[in-house]
């Protein structure tokens, strides 16, 4: 244990000593307070979008809703994309919801919609941010496992009696502990500017779970949620570099290979959604709070138990391979 | 005991042509059934050509390559089973010793330290003064000459006391002076701590003067393993040059004795025997003809022509 964290101190003062981390970090800061500019300027336009339900006319609406519903007809025949059924089952059990609390729209925000206030501004601050540190961690691993091995300076390290799978573990630690550290901390300081320019975010937030099961949660714990899930996508991302790394060994192509897959995949497996495959792919099911959405998962039929399940199956197979490759593989 | 013990070790790699075809795969045996013992407290020269199978045959004692079939016993310690307790007691410098270009020399040793398990600052420093790094350790590794990084890789082999030394090509880019040190640093090491060192040089006469024992490699195999004195009996051929009074009667002298070929060059007579006892019939032919010899040197082979001897 000791030899682990040993490797793992060591591989957190390379990341920190090179100092693009704070570089990132005021990259981030810089972005945060641009969005605060955005955010300003749509509320002075009056451009938040509307979300909210008059209650005296809620009982049309869901007649309405449920008539639609009844007489619903696929745009795209046989089409897995083709999620307008669920949004409206989502809407409809959304409706009945509010209307059974006898609730008011206006209390509660509504997970997955776009909002100019200080919820929205932390949300756009969270999925913007994320985006780039996943990006810098699919780099930050490649750099680390794929670069070290082929310039030799990991064939140093592994000279030290410190076994080869404490040191993958100690390199994929170190990049997912500092990603998160960076991201929690962007998160803090949003939290602040959003208190101070758009209020603190007191309404709880109203989600809905397989387009029929409608649920509140306070917002700090709906916020808690959302981190946990971008930190366990996180790791899956770095775990996807350095697999990319181990199949090319070549810390060049499996990085470029990495980072379009983290940019494009997402997409490319939507589109074979059409041919199931896209069910199983890795990308499309980390994005968990879409199951928490009126609009819902990308593809018909995915639920949050599932994503959750095949994107761990993912994880396991990661990292069973990746710490076998680093076990049993040749360092030149 | 031996401290290394090498058993029936083969390694072969998989390499492509140029088309890039599965099919077009050809396999070159890097390593081939090397079976090998090394005594505690004995410095190894291991010889051979570019590609012989030096380097390999190294990094399959270290785990960095795995073997397809054999072992390697460290300190008792299966180097594949007990990766972490053989590295324990190994201290290497495995080809160009290659660190973090943007760290310092001192911050590179530090960091290896605590991979290791922690040294104390004092060992450190010490182990940068033997290999004569003070003055630069504190200056970024990507202004290191090749010289300079090879002690540095020496520094970071021998800082944690190890039992056993494996050194690939340690005196490359070492100037003459950086040679002779080294030598004696091995040497002290090998005498004083009774560390193990097998290390591997194309410089094979300063493997002649440090080296107890070499071993010869050629494709992959060890085809020779002794002492550098007995490879040279077993080469047995013994060189006499020798100066006298009548050198052209002294070649004709010799030239009609049994087996025994002479030269004369500048004044020299260069006799080329394959015995002891050739040398006394040659100075009894002589001294029995009247000619008087003025002076006689007896001259053995080099490692280097016993290598290229071996290897033919």
């Amino acid at each position: 244990m000791k030899g682990f964290s040993n490797a793992f101190a060591g591989e957190c003062y390379k990341i920190f000593r090179k100092g693009k981390i704070f570089i990132l970090l005021g990259v981030l800061v810089a972005l945060a307070l641009l969005l605060t500019f955005g955010f300003q300027i749509l509320q002075d336009f009056g451009g938040a979008f509307d979300i909210s339900v008059d209650m005296d006319t809620i009982d049309e609406e869901i007649a309405a809703l449920e008539e639609t519903i009844a007489n619903y007809t696929p745009a795209i025949k046989n089409g897995l994309i083709d999620t307008e059924l669920y949004q409206l089952q989502s809407t409809l059990a959304y409706l009945k919801y509010l209307k059974a609390g006898n609730l008011r729209s206006s209390d509660f925000v509504l997970a997955g919609q776009e909002a100019f206030d200080s919820a929205g501004y932390i949300d756009a601050v969270l999925g913007s941010s994320f985006g780039i540190i996943a990006l810098f961690s699919v780099i930050m691993i490649c750099r680390s496992w794929g670069g070290e091995k082929s310039d030799g300076t990991l064939k140093m390290q592994l000279l030290r009696p410190i076994g080869r799978k404490k040191m993958y573990g100690a390199k994929v630690l170190s990049v997912w502990c500092i990603g998160a550290l960076v991201f929690i901390a962007l998160i803090l300081f949003a939290q602040i500017v959003a208190m101070i320019k758009f209020g603190v975010a007191t309404k709880k937030v109203i989600y809905v779970v397989g387009a029929t099961k409608v649920g509140v949660m306070p917002y700090m714990g709906y916020l808690a949620l959302q981190i946990v899930f971008k930190l366990f996508a996180l790791f899956a991302y770095i775990q996807f570099g350095a697999f990319m790394c181990n199949l090319t060994w070549k810390k060049g192509n499996g990085m470029a290979l990495a980072i379009l897959a983290c940019i494009f995949a997402s997409n490319l497996e939507r589109l074979l959604g059409y041919l199931y495959v896209g069910y199983v792919g890795m990308f499309i099911n980390l994005d968990f709070m879409s199951a928490l959405s009126l609009t819902g998962p990308v593809l018909k039929g995915m639920n949050l138990v599932s994503m959750i399940i095949i994107s761990t199956v993912y994880q396991v197979v990661f990292a069973i391979f990746n710490l076998y490759h680093a076990e049993h593989c040749d360092i030149a | 005991m031996a401290i290394i013990s090498i058993k029936g070790l083969t390694k072969t790699y998989k390499t492509k042509n140029k088309t890039g075809l599965k099919s077009d795969s050809q396999y070159i045996t890097a390593v081939d059934d090397v079976t090998l013992d090394v005594e505690q407290g004995e410095i190894f020269g291991l010889v051979g050509s570019n590609g012989a199978g030096k380097t390999t045959l190294i990094k399959l004692m270290l785990g960095l390559t795995k073997a397809d079939s054999g072992s390697v016993t460290i300190c008792g310690y299966d180097s594949d089973k007990d990766s972490e307790k053989v590295l324990s007691c190994v201290g290497a410098i495995v080809e160009e010793p290659t660190l973090f270009k943007d760290m310092t020399g001192m911050q590179n040793l530090t960091m290896l330290a605590r991979l290791g398990g922690g040294l104390p600052q004092s060992r450190i420093d010490q182990v940068v003064e033997i290999v004569g790094l003070k003055e630069r350790i504190n200056t970024k590794f990507s202004t290191y000459s090749l010289g300079m990084r090879q002690r540095l890789g020496i520094a970071q082999a021998i800082m944690h006391s190890p039992q056993v030394l494996l050194l690939d090509e340690p005196i490359n880019g070492f100037d003459p002076q950086g040679i002779i040190e080294m030598r004696g640093l091995l040497r002290t090491l090998a005498k004083e701590y009774g560390t193990t060192i097998l290390v591997s040089s194309h410089i094979l006469s300063e493997l002649e003067e440090l080296c107890d024992r070499v071993g010869i490699m050629k494709r992959g195999k060890l085809i020779a393993v002794d002492t550098i004195a007995n490879l040279q009996k077993d080469n047995n051929e013994i060189i006499l040059r020798m100066t006298c009074s009548d050198v052209i009667k002294a070649a004709q002298i010799i030239a009609e004795l049994e087996d025994i070929q002479v030269k004369v060059v500048d004044q020299y007579l260069y006799v080329k025997c394959t015995s002891e006892q050739q040398i006394s019939d040659v100075t009894a032919a002589l001294v029995g003809a009247g000619v008087a010899i003025t002076s006689i040197n007896t001259k053995k082979k080099t490692l280097e022509q016993i290598y290229m001897e071996t290897v033919k």
